[in-house]
């Protein structure tokens, strides 16, 4: 990767480096999550950097190493998201993939359920979306969940019954021998292993997430999501 | 510190200024030690006592040698509208360049999660409380345009409605002396959106 010329990308974070510069944490469409130096930005006149995140860019950068340096970077569209309520949830989705993605990692796939998300927070509703997001992002990630069987007989799961998640074989299963602080009904694993909400009524909508909630902080290691204490700020 | 003289120590302790490199520092420290001695000492003085006894104003958290800054004890300031801004650089900016009479709070911050600020690291609560407590008819929510202050801004103004406190936003539009020609296109349209009757 020595030099990549107009990558699509975009920006997940930025923070001041040494005295002018910023270190760029980017999503790209064909190299993953990538960390770029921008030098000479910060001249303390100026205010702010010029880009920012849920703008599509075109990135160049060279450099070999951990951190390359930017050598271009164009917007091909401005902020798609007016709303602010819109950017906390922007920000959700760059918190979960910087947090939960190692760099370089994933490539077009991750880059392509990124922009069709943000693209889709406008006008979707946002509850379907953030699970849709999350779940994705587990699978490409590779934690290989099964909500569809129960691991402990590999039968379908019933929509008639209770499960429970293990986090140690990474499914489900209706023997409650398993952590019982989140029971999930057979209605809402089918609804997430089809990837189809249609049908999900509150009640599924809720446990689904909790359940990708549990998921996800179990992969966390217990470091908590900034963004998601904001979503709860706003919402007590 | 051995092997490091004296000099030396001065120009890398310089180096912590923002903006200055190793060259500044070095012209910095040649200009104190030759020709200006005595406001050498005076500088030093007052870093001592800046940093010995400036810390924040109890009511609005902005930089102050006092237990309350001059402002928020002021009898003449609106205690009806209070104006949110991400640092004490902000208020200085505002009290130098516009007429603004009423009060301030100083985030000290905004929230940005991924340099691990939420709602509590940046103290939300205080400002919660103050509302609670104190006559405000207007929120001014006066954080920057970047995607971490809009967010700030959002949630703060959720806080205010929540309590039916009126919040307004600094306008966005041409800058003085701009040209619509070389406007990035986001303050275009937001200038646009933001017209008034003329
Ligand atoms: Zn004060």
């Amino acid at each position: 990767m020595a030099r990549v010329t107009a990558e699509r990308a975009y920006l997940l974070h930025a923070r001041p480096y040494r005295e002018t510069s910023l270190i760029l944490e980017i999503l790209s469409d064909n190299y993953g999550r990538v960390s770029l130096v921008q030098r000479g930005v910060r001249s303390g006149t100026k205010a702010g950097q010029d880009i920012q995140p849920f703008s599509a860019l075109r990135v160049s950068w060279s450099g070999k190493g951990e951190i390359h340096t930017l050598t271009g970077v164009d917007i091909d569209k401005r902020y798609p998201m007016d709303d602010n309520l819109h950017k906390v949830y922007g920000l959700y989705l760059n918190e979960l993939i910087m947090k939960l993605v190692p760099k370089h990692g994933l490539g077009h796939e991750l880059f392509a359920l990124y922009e069709s998300t943000l693209e889709h927070i406008a006008c979707s509703n946002i509850e379907v979306l953030l699970r849709m997001f999350e779940l994705r992002l587990l699978q490409l990630i590779g934690y290989g969940l099964d909500l569809g069987h129960d691991f402990e007989d590999s039968a379908p799961v019933d929509a008639q019954n209770t499960y429970y998640y293990d986090h140690a074989n990474g499914g489900v299963t209706a023997v409650g021998r398993v952590d019982t602080s989140c029971p999930v009904s057979g209605k809402t694993l089918q609804v997430l292993d089809r990837l189809d909400f249609a049908e999900a009524d509150q009640r599924s909508l809720k446990e689904a997430k909790r359940l990708l909630r549990n998921i996800i902080d179990s992969h966390l290691h217990g470091k908590p999501l900034k963004s998601r204490q904001i979503m709860q700020y706003l919402y007590h | 510190m051995s092997g490091v003289s004296l000099l030396e120590q001065l120009i890398d302790a310089l180096r912590c200024l923002p903006g200055v490199g190793n060259k500044t520092a070095q012209r910095m420290a040649f200009q104190l030690l030759e020709r200006n001695r005595d406001k050498a000492l005076v500088l030093s003085d007052c870093l001592r006592d800046a940093v010995a006894n400036i810390g924040h104003c109890k009511r609005c958290r902005t930089l102050t040698e006092l237990d309350v800054c001059r402002i928020c004890s002021s009898a003449s300031r609106h205690q009806e509208q209070l104006c949110v801004v991400e640092s004490p650089a902000d208020v200085m900016a505002i009290e130098s360049n516009t007429e603004y009479r009423g009060l301030y709070y100083v985030l000290m911050g905004r929230l940005s999660p991924l340099d691990g600020i939420g709602p509590e690291e940046l103290g939300l609560e205080k400002l919660e409380a103050r509302l609670d407590q104190e006559e405000v008819e207007e929120v001014i929510l006066a954080t920057n345009s970047t995607v971490e202050g809009e967010v700030t801004a959002h949630v703060i103004g959720e806080m205010a409605r929540k309590r039916g406190i009126k919040s307004t936003r600094l306008a966005q539009g041409v800058p003085v002396g701009g040209e619509l020609e070389y406007l990035d296109s986001s303050t275009l349209a937001h200038a646009l959106a933001g017209r008034r009757d003329y």
